[in-house]
C-alpha cells in the first residue's frame, strides 16, 4: 500500500455510491470513524468502509459535514450555517447518532 | 426562505425491521464469535462496521441487557481459561506470562470497547452499569489475578526479586517487575479497588522495614560510624532509584522514604554520635580524624 493510498479513505453507501475523503478529517470528526480506521480491523487494513445502512445522499452530507467541522473547528467567531435540506434531516440525524459526530 | 408554493416532502421514515428475542440471540451469537476471534488476535479479518452496526441495532431494539450480559459472559469464560492456564505456569516464567496476558487483554478490551461504543454511550450510562473497558479490567482482577496460584505466587516473586537485588544479585527482570506493578495500579484504578496496596504495597513496605532494621543493626555493630554513613547513603540512593525505575506511585514513595530514614538514621542517631572510637563525638574531638 503506497503512501498515497494511506491518506484517503473510501466510503461506500448502501446503494454502492463511493465517496473519498481524507482519513485525517474522518478520524478527527467522528469517534466511530476513528475507532474504525485505527482499530486493527479489516477497514483499517484496506482504508475502505462500507455502510450498508446509510443511503448515498445522506453519506454525502455526512462527508460534507466532516469537512465543514474540520474547517471551522479552530474558529472562534461567527461561522456560516451548515445548510440541511429538511427532507433528509431525519435520516441524517440517525446517521449522525450512529457515527457519533 | 422556502418557496411557499413548494411542499416539503419528508420521505416516510423507513422503519427498521423489528428484531425479536430469537433474532437478537442470533446476532449476539455472531458477536460472541467475533469477540473470540479478537481474543485470538484475528481481528484484522473482521469488519468493524458490521460488528458496530450489530451492537447498535441490538441496543436500538431494546436488547441492551441481552448484549451487556452476553459480553460479560464471554469475557468471563475467556478469562477463566486464561486463569486456569496461568495457575499452571511454572514460577520461572510466571511474571512474564502474567505481563503478556494482561497486555493482550488490554488490547482486546480496547477493541471490544470500540465495537460497543454505542452501547457504552447509551445503555450503560442510562442503566448505571460499568463501562465496557472498566468491566474488562474488573473481570480480569476477580477472575485471573485473584485466582489461587496466581496472586500469591506473583506477589511472592516480586518481593523475592527485590530482595535479590538488595542482596546484590543482578536481575534483568526490571521490565517485568515494572509491567506487573503497572498492571496492579491499572486494575485498582479501573474498579476503585485497592489491589495494588493490598497485594504489594503493604507487604513491600513491611518487608523492607524488617530488612533494613536487621541490616543496619548488624552493620553498625561491626563497622565504624563513617562506614555506616556511607553504607546508609548508598542504600537510600539505591531504594530511591529503584522506586523511580519501577515507577512506584507517590503514595508508595513518601511512606517508603519516611520509613527508610527512620530505620537507617533516626533509630541509630544516638549510637552514631556516642560510638566508642568512631562515633561523631569522638571525631569532632580528635582533629587528626578530620577528613572522616
Amino acid at each position: 500500500m503506497d503512501s498515497q493510498n494511506d491518506k484517503f479513505v473510501k466510503l461506500i453507501s448502501a446503494e454502492g455510491m463511493e465517496f473519498f475523503m481524507e482519513k485525517s478529517v474522518a478520524i478527527s470528526g467522528s469517534e466511530t470513524m476513528k475507532a474504525m480506521l485505527e482499530g486493527g480491523f479489516s477497514e483499517s487494513e484496506n482504508n475502505v468502509v462500507r455502510f450498508p445502512e446509510i443511503q448515498g445522499p445522506i453519506l454525502e452530507k455526512v462527508v460534507e459535514y466532516l469537512y465543514y467541522k474540520d474547517k471551522y473547528k479552530k474558529s472562534k467567531g461567527q461561522i456560516p450555517e451548515f445548510a440541511i435540506e429538511p427532507e433528509i434531516a431525519l435520516e441524517l440525524l440517525v446517521a449522525s447518532n450512529y457515527l457519533n459526530c | 426562505m422556502t418557496d411557499p408554493k413548494k411542499k416539503i416532502i419528508i420521505k416516510p421514515f423507513r422503519s427498521r425491521s423489528h428484531i425479536d428475542r430469537s433474532g437478537a440471540e442470533g446476532i449476539l451469537a455472531s458477536l460472541d464469535k467475533a469477540i473470540n476471534e479478537i481474543h485470538n488476535r484475528n481481528s484484522s479479518r473482521l469488519s468493524f462496521e458490521e460488528l458496530y452496526r450489530n451492537a447498535y441495532n441490538l441496543v436500538i431494539q431494546k436488547h441492551g441487557t441481552l448484549l451487556y450480559d452476553g459480553v460479560t459472559n464471554n469475557l468471563s469464560s475467556n478469562l477463566l481459561n486464561t486463569a486456569a492456564r496461568l495457575s499452571q505456569v511454572p514460577d520461572s516464567t510466571l511474571l512474564e506470562e502474567v505481563a503478556t496476558s494482561f497486555r493482550e487483554h488490554v488490547t482486546t478490551m480496547i477493541m471490544i470497547r470500540d465495537i460497543l461504543m454505542y452501547m457504552d454511550r447509551t445503555y450503560v450510562a442510562q442503566n448505571k452499569q460499568r463501562p465496557i473497558y472498566e468491566l474488562g479490567l474488573y473481570l480480569y482482577r476477580v477472575t485471573v489475578w485473584e485466582r489461587d496460584g496466581v496472586q500469591n505466587r506473583v506477589s511472592e516473586l516480586l518481593l523475592q526479586a527485590i530482595a535479590d537485588e538488595r542482596a546484590g544479585f543482578l536481575t534483568d527482570d526490571r521490565s517485568l517487575l515494572k509491567a506487573n506493578l503497572a498492571m496492579l495500579q491499572q486494575l485498582g484504578a479501573a474498579d476503585g479497588s485497592n489491589v495494588y496496596e493490598r497485594d504489594f504495597d503493604g507487604i513491600f513496605i513491611g518487608t523492607t522495614q524488617e530488612f533494613y532494621r536487621n541490616e543496619s543493626s548488624l552493620f553498625l555493630a561491626e563497622n565504624s560510624a563513617s562506614d555506616y554513613v556511607a553504607k546508609a547513603e548508598s542504600r537510600l540512593e539505591e531504594e530511591k532509584s529503584r522506586a523511580v525505575a519501577l515507577v512506584l506511585p507517590p503514595t508508595t514513595e513518601a511512606p517508603l522514604q519516611q520509613m527508610l530514614e527512620m530505620e537507617l538514621i533516626e533509630r541509630h542517631a544516638k549510637t552514631l554520635v556516642t560510638l566508642e572510637n568512631s562515633g561523631f563525638a569522638v571525631l569532632l574531638k580528635d582533629e587528626s580524624k578530620l577528613e572522616e
